[in-house]
């Protein structure tokens, strides 16, 4: 990260990756993504015979896209683990791993959930907290629509307390299957109370452009929409040779 | 942060309900702001493993309702992903009613997904459906778009992405839960999947489903009712269970008969209005006679509309195993006129106590059979052994019956109440099975007169709206119930008398009339043309220009006493078939009716009785029509406050408070032996006739005979120390009065005279059986025994059989004569007692005593209700009975005051029957039915009863076939409805006759 600076109530944040990082990316892909494994959800579909390909069809052209989706998120994710003070044991990530290279799902694309066990408790202790990361890139000419899609995401209407409820409940079946008791698992559920300007969350923006784009993505930023309350950051991450970047994925 | 203010939530999300219903402004609710604070209590009572059925807290159960019923601006997937989770919670519960109608949701945004997210929308749409029971139809929807049938065109495949495969998993999750056993199995993978991919929705579906699937097969009828009862295991019965086509069972039915109520032992059920009880009925009787190969069944109703609905709906569900099921009748009467008893026998406790009393004589083999091989007695709405008037008489039959069929086993089915376990312990049951949530909630709200709707919730009522009230509730009550959305009707409004039911109704069309047209253009032609049919027999029965058949016309109808019965249940089928908007009855329609009201309003609270107000025991009964199982998740009751002297904090005060007695206890002990009304007497009467009745039983040749029928009663069982000695001291004073009256020998102890032993066949009053024998006696060798052998009255035979009935003390007590005798109710009953004396003269030759008879002749004689309100007198005090001179008023009262004669007055003709001796041996069968159905012959009084055709075309019929039964059945069989012999019918009569005749043709 090289710079901090604010905009319309948002804490913006610039990062710039130079080849190494993008190396070391490329790297923990291949190692999370590239197994090659079954994606259960396709195994359960088959075991019922549903024939798939009379259902769904493959959409090729897409896999480049979803390459660069997959990589970003990842990279999204370092940075959670870089400054934001996260272990990887506490991330949750919606399609890592995703085994099948599929587009994802729109929505929040990193959790990350940190509860201490107090049996009893009836309120979030000072050090539980949640982050929740939405991560967009694009290759085009402007970062307007990327800064769109991002705001929209996090807004009131997308990031629905509807929507983190069942969020949260996955994160909840997480913890309970990395045995988290049912009520300490609970717990989660307090972060919906004053979502989200209660203290312990963070929402974060991640925007992830080629270095080309810098200046229309910082003038973008400025665009931003008024941050209606809670901790919001926009996180600038520029990647090198961005459109080309999903050739060097196995 | 500390816990946010969920009651406060709750209350919120319920006020805006009733906002909502009003058509009133939301006024600063913010609905989203209520409904998410909820979300982490959902979120955590979803996260909750089952503990069972019905063990959720009214808390939670009403949070569950509040979210999945929020309408929220919002994506639908959001919607969908909260009621999912509410129906999670709800099936872990058990809660089938409410999944069923929180499935009308679920399918409304399933459609609005399923150009984006078809499967996610298929998926949706089939649990929607197995929510509602349409199982098969959900499998055959997902056979057919997930291709697995091989045949049909299945729609353009779509993009394989993550959303896609996602929902293709909840549509195939769907199918495998709906068609294999290892849907747990598949569920539990399933759930992985979505976990893995942070699929929340999914997630959702899946944890929905899976509950669903562990709650439906826990409730499966065949599954549970084996568990509980092996008989249940046998092959007939296993294939009764399976044409029943019921889905599941409701909670409080799981735990009824698991609790053991289809065994063969004395039970009580205690549950909510609109728990099913009934079918649990059904069960018991089903395997008792199961065990039992050749017994019967006795179900007593102590409503008409009840032992109608009874009937039919046992006929349907008891076909499968060949049981025949009839009404024996609801009145006294001890004859039993069938060629075969039947397996199933429904009839009302006076019925009840006639076949009691004769099944001890020489002439009642067939009412000793029917007792001898009864294996089991279904008592429905026990709860009235605590209500006065009724109360007493049922507690003493059920007394009797214990004494003289010790060995016959009682199911008693009562309204959830306080005190059902007494009545339990008294049938010497265990503990009464109880203590069931009712399927559906209610919002119970009070109309202040300030214009303050207040919602009933502990700890104490809040406000939920404000609306203006004028100073006339009637107005007041057209204009709310005109205010309620379309999605609340029909509305029933519940009136305190005839005049103010019918008015409202007139300010409901007057009101209402702009809303008439576009609900009438709403009809499919079907429906328009039902509606018709019903119409067009109301208007045969009242005249083309009653007000009611117009008033059907824009939606809305009346019901109450002065309404003939055929028009009753053509409103109580529109209703059911939500072919009315609105329908005001009087308390008529809140006795046991299983009609589908979401809505029930009731204007006024000074309602008849002997507290002149609307006792709490109305009051359950009344709301228990609003929002029953499968009609609304909840029901909703607007009450109208009233700030009357005699009024005033009647609801928070009485109706609403949870600490008010309502635990059931005997009333004998209340019943005065010293007279100050015409209801003393009755109720006096009524004691002595049971004295009489028990005298005749055979086990009351005991010492201490006072003491020993008292000690068996409930009102002993309940009592304390003084109530003890009161209906000890009662039964002693009723016992002395048959002494005194030559109907009891003070023999030690008491015995009946052979008199006595005639008169406890009549189950009439000792002064009317003195009456009834002399005018017997000087009609015995004339006209009495000119009836034998015919199959036709003529007039001057109903006027004869009109004066024999006036005879009677409990037909006097209804008449022209004794209400113009007086205009005071000690007035009256001072008259009656003269008349009971003998000293009769200035009443016999008053102009209304003629009047009686003539109306009660023309009645038999087949005069439809316009004719007699045109014969009757014109009274000046309009409210009065046929007072004034408007029409349609006239005719209803001559429906009321026909209805009202025409019971006592049967009854009486039966004991008169009794009391003729070998003279009423000869007389035909159909006098009975003559006199209470109002038609002169044989064929015409089958038809009726029969084909449930209305009198006139009844009377058309035998008309032209002839008026013998044998005539009519040969006309019937000749094709004459469709030869064109037929006289002018109306398509429902016609219908009917068509039925019939398809019966005959069938069993012949």
């Amino acid at each position: 990260m090289t710079a901090a600076q604010a905009a319309n109530g948002w804490t913006v944040e610039i990062w710039e990756l130079d080849d190494d990082d993008v190396d070391a990316a490329i790297a923990v892909y291949a190692a999370v993504l590239g197994g090659g494994a079954t994606d259960p959800v396709i195994a359960l579909l088959a075991e019922q015979g549903i024939d798939l390909p009379t259902l769904l069809i493959d959409e090729a052209a897409a896999k480049d896209d979803i390459t660069r989706s997959d990589l970003t998120e990842l990279i999204a994710a370092a940075t959670l683990l870089a400054v934001d003070g996260w272990s990887a044991s506490e991330l949750h990530m919606p399609n890592v791993p995703k085994m099948s290279r599929r587009k994802s799902d729109s929505g929040i694309d990193v959790f990350a959930v940190r509860l201490e066990d107090v049996a009893g408790g009836e309120e979030l202790g000072p050090a539980e907290a949640l982050e929740l990361v939405s991560v967009k890139h694009t290759i085009d000419d402007s970062a307007a629509g990327m800064r769109w899609k991002l705001a929209t995401s996090l807004s009131d209407r997308e990031l629905s307390k509807a929507y983190v409820a069942q969020q949260l409940r996955v994160l909840s079946g997480h913890l309970r299957r990395e045995g988290s008791t049912l009520e300490a698992a609970a717990r989660v559920y307090f972060f919906l109370r004053d979502f989200p300007k209660a203290v312990g969350i963070h929402l974060v923006a991640a925007g992830i452009v080629a270095p080309g784009l810098k200046d229309d993505l910082a003038h973008h930023v400025t665009l931003l929409p008024e941050n209606p309350g809670g901790r919001l950051t926009f996180r600038q991450i520029f990647v090198p040779e961005l459109p080309t970047v999903a050739e060097r994925c196995p | 942060m500390a816990p946010p203010d969920f009651l406060l939530s709750r209350r919120q999300l319920r006020r805006v309900r009733v906002q909502d219903a009003l058509g009133l402004e939301r006024e600063g609710v913010n609905v989203r702001l209520h409904r998410d604070r909820l979300l982490e209590r959902l979120a955590v009572a979803a996260d909750e493993p089952s503990a069972g059925f019905d063990v959720l807290a009214e808390g939670v159960v009403d949070t569950v309702v509040s979210l999945a019923l929020a309408e929220i601006d919002e994506r639908t997937e959001d919607t969908l992903s909260v009621v999912l989770l509410c129906v999670k919670v709800l099936a872990a519960d058990g809660q089938f009613a409410r999944l069923a109608l929180a499935a009308d949701r679920l399918r409304v945004h399933a459609r609005m997904l399923d150009v984006e997210r078809p499967f996610l929308s298929l998926a949706v749409t089939a649990f929607s459906d197995a929510l509602q029971s349409r199982e098969p139809r959900a499998r055959r929807l997902l056979q057919q778009r997930l291709g697995l049938e091989g045949v049909g065109d299945l729609p353009a495949p779509l993009p394989r992405v993550r959303e896609n495969l996602n929902d293709l998993l909840c549509a195939t999750l769907m199918w495998v839960a709906l068609s294999s056993r290892e849907a747990q199995e598949f569920g539990e993978r399933s759930r992985n999947a979505f976990l893995d991919h942070h699929d929340g929705l999914a997630l959702s579906f899946t944890d929905a489903v899976l509950a669903w699937v562990t709650a439906a097969n826990a409730a499966r009828p065949q599954q549970v009712l084996e568990a509980a009862d092996p008989v249940f295991a046998s092959e007939p019965l296993k294939q009764y269970v399976a044409r029943r086509r019921l889905s599941v069972l409701y909670p409080a039915q799981v735990k009824a008969i698991s609790s053991g109520a289809t065994l063969d032992l004395d039970q009580v059920v205690s549950l909510p209005t609109s728990s099913g009880k009934t079918l649990l009925a059904e069960f018991r009787i089903v395997a008792s006679l199961a065990r039992a190969p050749g017994t019967r069944a006795i179900y007593v109703a102590p409503y008409r509309l009840l032992a109608r609905q009874v009937e039919r709906s046992f006929s349907v569900g008891l076909e499968t195993l060949r049981h025949t099921v009839r009404d024996l009748g609801s009145g006294f009467d001890p004859s039993l006129d069938t060629d075969a008893l039947p397996d199933v026998a429904i009839c009302t406790p006076e019925r009840l106590d006639a076949l009691l009393r004769a099944s001890v004589t020489d002439s009642g083999s067939q009412a000793a059979d029917l007792f001898r091989t009864c294996s089991v007695l279904v008592f429905d709405e026990l709860q009235l052994l605590g209500r006065p008037g009724r109360g007493p008489r049922f507690e003493l039959i059920l007394t009797r019956l214990r004494a003289m069929h010790p060995a016959l086993r009682i199911l008693g089915l009562c309204a959830a109440t306080q005190g059902a376990d007494d009545i339990a312990s008294w049938l010497g049951a265990n503990e009464a099975i109880a203590g069931a949530r009712r399927p559906t909630g209610t919002l119970e709200i009070l109309w202040e007169t300030g214009g303050t709707l207040r919602q009933r919730v502990s700890p104490r009522p809040t406000e939920v709206a404000k609306l203006p009230r004028s100073s006339q509730a009637a107005n007041d009550a057209a204009a709310l119930i005109l205010r309620l959305g379309t999605q609340y009707q029909p509305v029933l409004a519940v009136e305190t008398s005839r005049n103010q039911a019918e008015g409202l109704a007139k300010r409901l069309v007057t009101q209402g009339a702009a809303l008439a047209a576009p609900w009438r253009s709403g009809l499919t032609n079907d429906e328009t043309q039902e509606l018709g049919t019903a119409i067009e027999e109301v208007r045969s029965l009242l005249g083309q220009e009653h007000p009611l058949a117009q008033y059907m016309q824009q939606g809305v109808a009346f019901h109450h006493a002065g309404v003939p019965t055929h028009a009753l249940q053509q409103i109580e089928r529109l209703a059911s078939r939500r072919l009315l908007r609105f329908v005001c009855a009087t308390t008529t329609v809140a006795e046991g009716a299983d009609l589908p009201f979401r809505a029930v309003v009731i204007p006024h609270l000074n309602f008849a009785g002997e507290s002149g107000r609307l006792d709490r025991d109305l009051y359950m009964n009344i709301i228990g029509r609003a929002g029953r199982a499968t009609v609304s998740v909840e029901g909703v009751v607007f009450v109208l406050d009233s700030d009357a002297r005699t009024l005033v904090n009647l609801v928070r005060g009485s109706l609403w408070s949870d600490t008010s007695g309502d635990h059931i206890r005997g009333r004998v002990s209340e019943v005065p032996t010293l007279l100050a009304s015409i209801d003393d007497w009755t109720n006096y009467n009524e004691i002595q006739s049971q004295v009489m009745g028990w005298l005749g039983d055979g086990a009351s040749y005991v010492e201490n005979q006072a003491e020993v029928l008292a000690a068996q009663t409930f009102s002993w069982a309940t009592g304390n120390a003084i109530e003890k000695a009161r209906v000890r001291s009662l039964i002693d004073d009723a016992l002395h009065d048959l002494e005194s009256q030559g109907m009891a020998l003070a023999a030690s102890p008491y015995q009946l005279t052979s008199r006595g032993a005639n008169a406890r066949l009549t189950g009439l009053s000792v002064p009317s059986v003195v009456r009834l024998e002399g005018a017997i006696r000087r009609g015995r060798d004339g006209w009495l025994r000119s009836l034998a052998g015919s199959d036709s009255l003529d007039a001057d035979a109903t006027v004869q059989i009109a004066q024999l009935v006036l005879e009677s003390l409990e037909v006097a007590g209804q008449s022209l004569w004794l209400r113009r005798a007086s205009g005071t109710p000690t007035g009256r009953l001072e008259a009656l007692a003269k008349f009971a004396a003998g000293d009769d003269d200035e009443f016999l030759s008053s102009d209304e005593y003629d009047a009686d008879v003539q109306l009660l002749a023309n009645w038999m004689m087949g005069a439809s209700y316009v004719e007699l309100a045109r014969m009757a007198p014109v009274f000046s005090h309009a409210n009065a009975l046929f007072g004034g001179t408007d029409e349609s008023k006239r005719t209803s009262d001559a429906t009321e005051y026909v209805g009202k004669l025409s019971y006592p007055a049967s009854w009486t003709w039966s004991g008169a029957i009794v009391l003729a001796g070998d003279v009423g041996e000869a007389v035909p069968g159909f006098v009975r039915s003559t006199i209470e159905l109002g038609v002169p012959n044989e064929g015409a009084s089958v038809l009726v009863r029969r084909a449930g055709v209305t009198r006139q075309a009844a009377l058309a019929i035998a008309n032209i076939a002839g008026t013998s039964w044998l005539n009519v059945q040969e006309w019937l069989a000749s094709d004459g409805i469709e030869l064109g012999t037929a006289p002018s019918l109306t398509q429902a009569d016609r219908g009917r006759l068509m039925s019939l005749r398809d019966r005959l043709l069938l069993s012949s």
